[in-house]
């Protein structure tokens, strides 16, 4: 193969990610205005449109009645922008975590962050815990959670002044197991009955208490976080080859490992505050990105972005159509829609390593 | 580019691993390191490349203290291949190269039509570039070898380091990455168990044991029967092959009487 060909090559692949780039960011226009049409009351998608770029203040006012007006713009949008915001997050902190712990099989979760997390919205959600902050206390609660479970597993992992990814992982599944079993020993010993199925829907993840307000934090910490991940890209292509080799080509390895850990278990706080604990997105979404345009971290972290927006956009939109259809006032947590999807996926993940397993050792 | 080490020790659990080692690179030398198993090979060299930092003594790149530069800056002058295996994660051969640009970019740069080229010669260097695109984890032991040199080319350090890259190689891909390594006309610091291999490319030869050096030199000065046999405990013949001069060595088997 000829020098040219070998550029021509690569030229195609840059052109190939831009093209993935713009393709997603478009599909993820659409599907928030579908995402804000659909649901128990149909809007249509040129009123969604008008109504927005209206309440922007780029169009007047059209005729529409403030009853859709206020669907669309305090109810759905917010819902869906929040949805935009948890799904890229989570499926960044996935992408990072699993090259912070060299391990395809690392979620958000994996860490016990989230189980802190639990502890706090289960005391806030049965027992009134910072209850003057009214509809923020159970976000606050869940958050102060997740700080605490971050200070201990950080500690332990630290226990070996340096902290390897054995010992996050082991610390936070340690620390994991300690705060699911405080938050089902709260939720069964209370005489509180609603306590268990309130607490089991938080965990699976919700974004029906969006609002405007409950979108700026989440939302400032993941442009920020992935501002920088993007900036530290080579890095983290460093370190997923392995420790030595980071350091090697003149990564900190060490510094560099306990900054992105504290950033991803900040934005896993965040995002499992306002949103509990949805499963699976931080796990098969960097998985999806790879099997496309492979490991490279510069590609790997936008991509994510787009494909756990748009992803948790529609696992919402299902979520919501099930309580449409069904005469039951609880809402399906759209952790179960997800966790439905991602069961499968998960599976599938595992045999096909397993055949590759196979095909290289004939 | 000059490498010192000035009586050196590295110790797990105050056992020294490597115990004050002096060793004196010039630019340009093809030094190799041998020794038994657990003799403190590995650790000596990640004391060079400035993993383990020293418990005593000191490693000098050019005059200056290693620890008084930072990895980045270290990673512009030394070049390492690590015995350390690419984890589960897909990468092509084009792209493992690229990261040999990591220590020379700034947290704003982007990939340029030099770092391009550069990645592109380095691959050419090492006869691998009809395999960019490939997935490294699907090559050879040799193929994969030699894929890493080019990322330690492309990297444009003056040292090369090298921990036994010749594991697990036959032996036709074991001459070519030596004879590869000679032609690239850097200083280069290698690791090695095949004695006729060290003796048959390296410059100069540091012989080490339980930590420490107890035979350095030219080849013929260092591979004696006596010092093979008190080092190893292996009996062994060295003969000088004309015309070239090469060193030949033969094992005894362990129980011929």
């Amino acid at each position: 193969m000829s020098n040219q060909e070998n550029g021509n090559q690569q030229n195609q692949r840059h052109t190939r990610f831009r093209v993935l780039l713009f393709t997603l960011g478009g599909i993820l226009l659409l599907s928030v205005i579908l995402g804000v049409s659909l649901g128990p009351v149909s809007i249509p998608i040129d009123t969604v449109w008008s109504v927005i770029t209206y309440k922007l203040g780029f169009t007047p006012a059209g005729n529409w009645s403030t009853g859709v007006e206020n669907i669309v713009w305090l109810i759905r949008l917010p819902r869906v922008l929040l949805a935009v915001v948890v799904g890229g997050g989570l499926a960044i902190v996935g992408v990072t975590l699993q090259a912070l712990v060299r391990n395809p099989l690392a979620d958000p979760y994996v860490l016990g962050i989230s189980s802190g997390a639990s502890v706090g919205a289960v005391l806030a959600i049965g027992f009134g815990v910072l209850a003057s902050y009214g509809t923020l206390a159970i976000s606050f609660a869940a958050f102060l959670g997740a700080v605490l479970a971050f200070l201990i597993v950080y500690t332990l992992a630290n226990l070996g002044k340096r902290i390897t990814p054995e010992s996050l992982i082991l610390a936070g599944i340690g620390v994991g197991y300690i705060f699911t079993g405080i938050t089902s020993f709260i939720t069964l010993t209370s005489n509180k009955r609603q306590l268990a199925g309130q607490v089991l829907a938080w965990t699976l993840g919700s974004l029906a208490r969006a609002s405007w307000f409950d979108l700026s934090l989440p939302t400032v910490t993941l442009l920020a976080i992935t501002i920088y991940l993007v900036l530290q890209a080579r890095s983290l292509n460093a370190l997923i080859v392995g420790d030595e080799t980071a350091s090697v080509l003149g990564v900190n390895v060490d510094i560099f490992r306990r900054r992105v850990f504290t950033l991803v278990a900040l934005m896993t706080g965040v995002m499992v505050a306002v949103s509990g604990s949805i499963g699976f997105i931080g796990l098969m979404i960097p998985h999806m990105v790879r099997f496309v345009v492979g490991s490279d971290h510069r590609k790997v972290i936008p991509l994510s972005l787009f494909v756990g927006s748009i992803f948790l956009i529609w696992a919402d939109v299902l979520a919501r159509g099930f309580y449409s259809t069904i005469d039951n006032p609880i809402e399906l947590p759209v952790g179960v829609v997800t966790s439905i999807l991602g069961g499968p996926f998960f599976i599938w993940l595992m045999v096909k390593t397993r055949l590759k397993r196979k095909v290289e050792n004939l | 580019m000059k490498v010192n080490v000035d009586n050196a020790s590295w110790a797990v659990d105050s056992k020294n691993i490597v115990d004050g080692i002096h060793l004196e690179v010039q630019s340009g030398e093809f030094i190799g390191v041998i020794g038994p198993n657990g003799s403190g090979k590995s650790s000596l060299l990640r004391m060079i490349y400035r993993l383990y930092h020293p418990t005593s003594g000191l490693i000098l790149l050019n005059e200056r203290d290693i620890w008084s530069l930072s990895a980045k800056e270290v990673a512009q002058n030394e070049a390492v291949l690590p015995q350390e295996s690419i984890g589960d994660f897909d990468f092509t051969v084009e792209e493992i190269v690229f990261m040999g640009r990591t220590p020379h970019k700034k947290l704003f740069d982007v990939d340029t039509k030099e770092d391009d080229s550069i990645v592109k010669y380095a691959l050419s260097r090492v006869g691998m570039d009809s395999f960019a695109q490939r997935i490294f984890r699907t090559l050879s032991g040799g193929e994969k070898q030699r894929v890493l040199i080019a990322r330690a080319l492309a990297q444009q350090a003056k040292v090369l380091i090298l921990d036994e890259p010749t594991n697990h190689l036959d032996i036709r891909s074991q001459l070519e990455i030596l004879e590869l390594l000679r032609s690239l006309q850097v200083t280069v610091i290698i690791a090695l168990h095949d004695l006729n291999i060290a003796a048959t490319y390296c410059d100069r030869l540091y012989l080490l044991q339980a930590g420490q050096v107890v035979a350095h030199g030219q080849p013929p000065d260092v591979l004696t029967p006596a010092t093979i046999e008190s080092v190893y405990g292996v009996r062994a013949e060295v003969e000088v092959r004309q015309p070239a001069g090469r060193l030949h060595i033969i094992f005894h088997p362990l129980k011929s009487g």
